[in-house]
């Protein structure tokens, strides 16, 4: 039996493939690319490991199916952000049967500057990271990784999570603001021990 | 630029390796059913279209096949 290889191939050519030809051997590919990232944020909206492998299936699912609407305008990754995290917040939606992102009535949302630099951020060890975003509020969490993760931006993150502009910059500025007091926090202890 | 420690946090992860079976298992049996849809389609579409068109085509293939007679006698 000959095994063909598609990973000499971009992600643009194998949809090609995919779409043109109606061959589906090269989806195996594009699910080896991505499957741990899909995999990732399905944990974000789904502790439980299986139903969030179910939730993983289902998205790749419906991925095979909406490849003839990819236009090839944008990188595959970042069309791929955006159908994960429809996909995560509607089934979200179904389970909890409300809204999951809710504006919390704060003071000074007007008052938020833009947003500045993150190379402090960006130094946070990627150990550390994985641990402290766990400590943070679902919602606060997801917008976070939009952010940071998938790298969408804030009017993107509006449109998906139905929330202010203002209201994903303070969630941003609450949880850069934990992380980076744990985490120097956790160097201080590290430091002195 | 520094490097951005969110890339890492998938790293880390592990799917099943029954995922990929079942992912592209129902893949597969989507492709086949479009294609069964797409071969029953065209089929309707061929049956239909005899028999709205069937006298219409059956005397135009009638005529055909007088004129390459015709020429054949020629």
């Amino acid at each position: 039996m000959v095994v063909i290889s598609y990973a000499h191939l971009t992600d643009e050519e194998i949809i090609g493939m995919i779409v043109k030809e109606r061959n589906s051997n090269p989806f195996g590919e594009l699910y080896s690319r991505y499957v741990k990232m899909v995999l990732f944020k399905c944990q974000q909206f789904c502790p439980n490991a299986a139903a969030a492998e179910d939730l993983t299936h289902d998205i790749f699912v419906k991925l095979y199916t909406d490849l003839k609407k990819f236009e090839f305008k944008s990188k595959f990754s970042t069309w791929l952000f955006r159908v994960v995290n429809n996909y995560c917040i509607d089934h979200q939606r179904k389970i909890s049967r409300g809204p999951i992102f809710v504006e919390e009535d704060e003071n000074g949302y007007e008052f938020i500057e833009e947003e500045g630099s993150d190379d402090d951020l960006f130094e946070v060890h990627s150990e550390a990271l994985s641990e402290l975003i766990k400590r943070l509020k679902s919602q606060d969490r997801q917008v976070l990784l939009m952010k940071y993760l998938d790298g969408l931006k804030i009017e993107e993150i509006s449109e998906l999570t139905g929330l202010s502009s203002s209201a994903i910059k303070m969630k941003l500025k609450r949880s850069k603001e934990f992380i980076l007091k744990e985490f120097s926090k956790q160097e201080k202890a590290l430091n002195a021990n | 630029m520094k490097k951005n420690p969110f890339h890492e946090l998938s790293k880390s992860v592990e799917p099943s390796a029954k995922l990929k079976g079942r992912v592209m298992s129902s893949v597969n049996m989507l492709g086949m059913v479009g294609d069964i849809a797409e071969l029953f389609t065209l089929n309707l579409g061929r049956v239909v279209g005899e028999f709205v068109h069937g006298e219409d085509s059956d005397e135009e293939s009638t005529e055909g096949n007088s004129e390459s007679n015709d020429k054949t006698k020629d």
